[in-house]
């Protein structure tokens, strides 16, 4: 009797250190209820998963794919939940002046970024309310864009030298969580993310 | 024995120190309320309030002209304090909120969460600032007046003003005085 319940333990601990979710089926986790804020996994039979943390003052979530191997839940977002980084890409000059470059800032609607603060070489300059700045080649082989306290690299090369330069910023968005295939413990009824924040299974 | 009272001095040493600590906490806070008394920005305070989000014991945020700090039950002198620093910050140029009003934005970061909870903690709340419930916020100390941040926000809501129908994208002190000018400019 005792080693058939010892089995009957076994089977239900192996059961729950995996996540399979059942067909049309969605399995909530969420932070404990003395966190001041509510964190919630939402992970579909789709292999979709939504993320929430909603705070006082904060609120950030992110979309993706997930899954689960060796009792580890992987979480991937969507690219549309990428931020802080920045694109570069050549145009056509209108106007070219010898050993000059004109550097075009935008935002990821192409609104130009006026006020964003540029470091090339050992320069300093401001955007102008255009977004263009008007730069020496060969200063430096990268050019540096600093908005609201974010630093964005942009390298110059591999670019044509004799065309002009655009520089798309995609603004870090603090609504918004990219996870790159970040890695969850499972452990029972309960998942802890890579911050130790540890969400359990919530059953309605 | 000489060991035993080495560590009693260390422990006598270290609960100075946090007295020390705790004692500058009030005398900030004291300076802070006298801050936010003597401006003509509006600070509302509202308990018992159904506005602050699910597991929050309060919030602070942008509404009308006005800021409004509400709690959502009845008054606690750790959760008030918490919310009367994000108070100061925002009347400091330390803090913004964005577009709905409702959530930090553009200069609020880490530590300005790390301020509040120290400050609540002074007052009793127990709770404690962790990277896991802001993984999205960064940890360089932002404010108005550093690294043209003021004038980054202020283009911004120009160019939501004349190419998303008037949109504002950050609300922080003397926004609208900045986009007056700005639009007169």
């Amino acid at each position: 009797m005792k080693i058939v319940i010892q089995i009957f333990i076994i089977c239900i601990l192996a059961g729950c250190n995996s996540i399979r979710v059942a067909n049309k089926k969605t399995y909530v986790f969420t932070s404990v209820n003395n966190d001041h804020s509510l964190h919630k996994l939402e992970l579909s039979d789709n292999q979709t998963f939504v993320y929430k943390i909603t705070g006082s003052l904060n609120e950030v979530s992110t979309s993706g794919n997930w899954r689960v191997e060796k009792n580890k839940l992987y979480l991937k977002s969507f690219d549309e939940y990428r931020s802080g980084y920045c694109k570069i890409s050549n145009i056509e000059s209108t106007n070219i002046i010898d050993g000059e470059f004109k550097v075009y800032i935008v935002d990821n609607v192409g609104t130009p970024l006026a006020e964003a603060l540029i470091f090339y070489g050992k320069d300093r300059c401001t955007i102008r309310q255009d977004g263009i700045v008007t730069l020496r080649r060969g200063l430096d082989t990268t050019v540096n864009i600093s908005f609201l306290g974010i630093e964005y690299h942009a390298s110059l090369s591999g670019l044509n030298k004799r065309q002009d330069v655009k520089i798309e910023i995609v603004q870090l968005d603090s609504r918004k969580l990219y996870l790159n295939d970040e890695v969850w413990k499972v452990r029972k009824n309960m998942i802890i993310s890579p911050l130790n924040k540890k969400l359990v299974r919530f059953y309605k | 024995m000489a060991k035993g009272g080495q560590f009693s001095r260390i422990l006598h040493s270290n609960s100075i120190k946090s007295l020390k600590s705790e004692l500058t906490e009030y005398k900030g806070a004291l300076l802070e309320l006298n801050t936010l008394k003597e401006t003509s920005q509006v600070y509302n305070i509202k308990l018992n309030s159904s506005s602050v989000p699910e597991r929050a014991a309060g919030v602070t945020f942008h509404q009308g002209d006005a800021i409004e700090i509400h709690l959502k039950d009845e008054y606690n002198s750790g959760y008030l304090s918490h919310e009367l620093k994000h108070a100061f910050q925002f009347q400091t140029g330390n803090l913004a909120f964005g577009e709905t009003g409702r959530n930090g934005a553009g200069i609020y970061d880490f530590g300005d969460e790390e301020e509040a909870y120290r400050r609540g903690s002074v007052y009793g709340d127990r709770r404690k600032a962790s990277n896991a419930d802001y993984p999205n916020l960064g940890k360089i100390s932002l404010s108005l007046d550093a690294n043209n941040a003021r004038a980054q926000m202020r283009g911004q809501n120009l160019n939501g003003w004349y190419y998303s129908s008037g949109t504002i994208n950050y609300y922080y002190i003397g926004w609208f005085e900045d986009l007056l000018s700005s639009i007169h400019e």
